[in-house]
């Protein structure tokens, strides 16, 4: 890289910022070696090119304004200021990009940083594609040339009407430095109507999205029971090389909401290939969490107060509206939690001490208090916006654990994704072998809501497919890896943010949080869903070669 | 009685493009039909060889969503909570076990849409009705 001419005027400057250095590309030699199953699919251990993060939340507020900003920030720290990735940003406005460069620049100035260095970190952030749009997760995905290892963007057919035909092209173009390439569109196996029964063929809902396809060691494609092979092969080669897991019972049924892979760097003399975790959505273990004596003192909600970034009258009405995701259901549990109080205490209590819910058996949290009519609803949301942090998660799930649909549809979950786990590490060893002994998994704390169970004569419990599940909280498995750190959208509960940084730690990596309740959560998605991690891989030697 | 008469041709001018009613095929004798002609109180009857049978008032919940942002087209979902049934036939009481909560998937005309409503199934399959 060679320094251009760099005006003395500040503004000027600031304009031809991305202009001074030239884009820094990383160096495949260092990758790992691309999968040699056929697959053109990378997993979450190979290195990132490039990030692609939307601009664009889903409702606005003081929070979700600058989520763009500091998830540009995270991958800029968590790459410690050095050999980052290129992040690009479609855009709509290309004034709101010169606003952002403005604002990352003076972070980074007022961490007295070099000038030269600054801006080496600015010419990796790309003005985008002229539309902003938050979903970057799901209209493309990303897979590898495997003669090159260079990432290979192909647009999604059936993700109509939402992004311009050409958005992968406009993308390619932004990494083409780079050796982004923008490849065939995949085409869709959408079941259409009139209806005929999906067989192995055919997607349904919303199966053929980006974020319903993620890579796994070994070379394997993990994708949800809602695409069909048709879709899959065309990037999964073999369909030995397909772990196909149950997605279609939630309400956007994709596996970037269950599942993700993340590296370890546990440096214990094991293989290279071996390091690497499941990271498993849990509602077990997140009532596990809750059910600990010692979380009698914190809040099921933590609300920030003391976040400049937070507006809290915004926080507490995103969080407390009851047409936004489970909010009414939360909301009736938290009455709950208040109508059971003895003596009805309005506060949380006190370090130490615990409170003693009067509950009644058999009856349904919410279902007690559901009652129709505007005046009730609007009390509930009212009480609810007020008790917000108010309620503690030892109470919240004495409360929820008492409401019949919700244990039954959690441990529903629960068992289907321990099935999928049991599937996903057996496909996984079948070709790595030797990660038998080191072979890890990671739970991580998360509830959902959505149609009830099916319970069969003999007790057993199903899901509804296609369902209608979804998370109460910012879901930990949307979370997006830079470098060694994983960043988690922020779930709002201090009890598993500090579970997930306890757990991510011992695995030799960092956690960190985003604030994405209403930049992503309240869009049914999360941090994940509306990124894009290109990664890169260095191409398997041709046969003659070592 | 002018005021009634405005209403319904407005109403019925208003979601002349809508589709109200889907029907829904259980099985071979059994069937559903939803109709969302009322958004807050959805109806649903039920069928049996091609015999109504029963009438099921539903009530809408906040847990419903106009359109999901994130998923392919024009996916709402309906979350329903069964106020009552009235039974034509008693003898056929037992034939659809109406679940309490149900769900409705309900998708743009181009993609299928489901309906779970029958206790400890599985949804069916909804088209809508012509």
């Amino acid at each position: 890289m060679k320094i251009l001419n760099i005006s003395s005027s500040l503004l000027l400057f600031t304009l031809t910022t991305t202009d001074a250095f030239a884009l820094l590309c990383p160096e495949k030699s260092k990758a790992p070696l691309c999968p040699n199953s056929g697959s053109t699919l990378l997993d979450e251990t190979y290195p990132t090119q490039a990030f692609v993060i939307s601009n664009q939340p889903m409702i606005s507020t003081k929070e979700s304004r600058v989520m763009t900003q500091n998830f540009v920030n995270k991958v800029i720290s968590s790459y410690e200021y050095k050999d980052i990735p290129q992040i690009i940003i479609p855009m709509g406005n290309p004034a709101d990009f010169k606003v952002l460069i403005a604002n990352i620049k003076n972070k980074l100035t007022q961490k007295k940083m070099p000038s030269e260095e600054i801006e080496k970190i600015l010419a990796q952030i790309t003005l985008g594609p002229a539309k902003s749009y938050t979903w970057q997760q799901d209209w493309f995905e990303s897979f590898v040339d495997l003669k090159t290892g260079s990432p290979v963007i192909r647009q999604i057919d059936s993700y109509t009407g939402r992004v311009p035909n050409n958005y992968g092209e406009e993308l390619s173009k932004n990494g083409g430095e780079c050796s982004l390439k923008n490849g065939d569109n995949l085409i869709g196996g959408l079941v259409d109507f009139p209806f005929v029964p999906a067989t192995k063929d055919d997607s349904f809902g919303s199966g053929e999205m980006g974020g319903n396809i993620e890579g796994a060691p070994g070379g394997f494609c993990m994708v949800g029971d809602n695409q069909g092979l048709k879709f899959t092969k065309q990037f999964c080669g073999d369909e030995k090389n397909i772990i196909q897991v149950n997605t279609s019972w939630l309400s956007v049924g994709h596996v970037d909401e269950l599942f993700k892979i993340i590296p370890t760097h546990y440096n214990d003399g094991r293989p290279k290939e071996c390091e690497f975790s499941l990271m498993a959505a849990s509602p077990k273990k997140a009532m596990s969490l809750m059910s600990n004596f010692r979380s009698n003192n914190v809040p099921f909600y933590d609300l920030n107060d003391k976040d400049p970034e937070v507006d809290l009258d915004e926080t507490r009405q995103s969080r407390s509206a009851l047409n936004l995701g489970g909010n009414f259901l939360i909301c009736n549990y938290m009455q709950g939690v208040m109508n059971s109080r003895p003596g009805k205490l309005q506060n949380m209590p006190e370090s130490g001490k615990s409170v003693f819910l009067k509950l009644f058996f058999g009856s349904s949290a919410h279902a007690a208090t559901w009652t129709s009519g505007a005046t009730n609803l609007d009390e509930l949301a009212k009480n609810c916006a007020k008790n917000l942090d108010q309620v503690s998660n030892f109470e919240m799930q004495e409360v929820m654990k008492m409401d019949k649909d919700f244990t039954e549809f959690n441990q529903a979950i629960e068992e289907s994704i321990e099935a999928d786990k049991a599937k996903i590490k057996t496909k996984i060893l079948s070709r790595l072998p030797q990660c038998a002994s080191y072979y890890n998994e990671l739970d991580v704390p998360d509830l959902f809501y959505g149609s009830k169970a099916i319970k069969a004569a003999d007790g057993k419990l199903s899901l509804k497919s296609p369902g209608t599940g979804d998370s109460f909280l910012p879901n930990p498995t949307n979370s997006v890896l830079m470098n060694k750190t994983v960043t988690f959208p922020d779930s709002g509960n201090k009890l598993f943010n500090n579970y997930v940084k306890d757990e991510v730690e011992k695995r030799k990596l960092k956690a960190d949080f985003i604030s994405s309740w209403d930049y992503a959560h309240v869009g049914h998605g999360n941090i994940h869903c509306s990124s894009h991690s290109i990664p890169h891989c260095k191409p398997q030697p041709t046969s003659g070669q070592k | 009685m002018k005021y009634l008469l405005f209403s319904l041709i407005f109403s019925s001018q208003l979601y002349s493009k809508e589709v109200f009613v889907y029907s829904c095929e259980i099985n071979k004798e059994l069937k559903t039909e939803i109709s969302l002609l009322d958004k807050n109180t959805p109806s649903v009857d039920l069928f049996y060889n091609q015999s109504k049978f029963a009438n099921c008032l539903f009530e809408n919940t906040p847990l419903s969503h106009p359109a999901n942002p994130r998923a392919q087209i024009q996916e709402a979902i309906w979350q329903l909570k069964l106020k009552s049934c009235s039974y034509y036939f008693e003898k056929h009481r037992d034939k659809i076990k109406v679940d309490k909560d149900v769900t409705f998937k309900q998708s743009s005309n181009s993609r299928p849409s489901y309906l779970a409503i029958v206790e400890n199934q599985q949804p069916v399959l909804c088209v809508p009705k012509k």
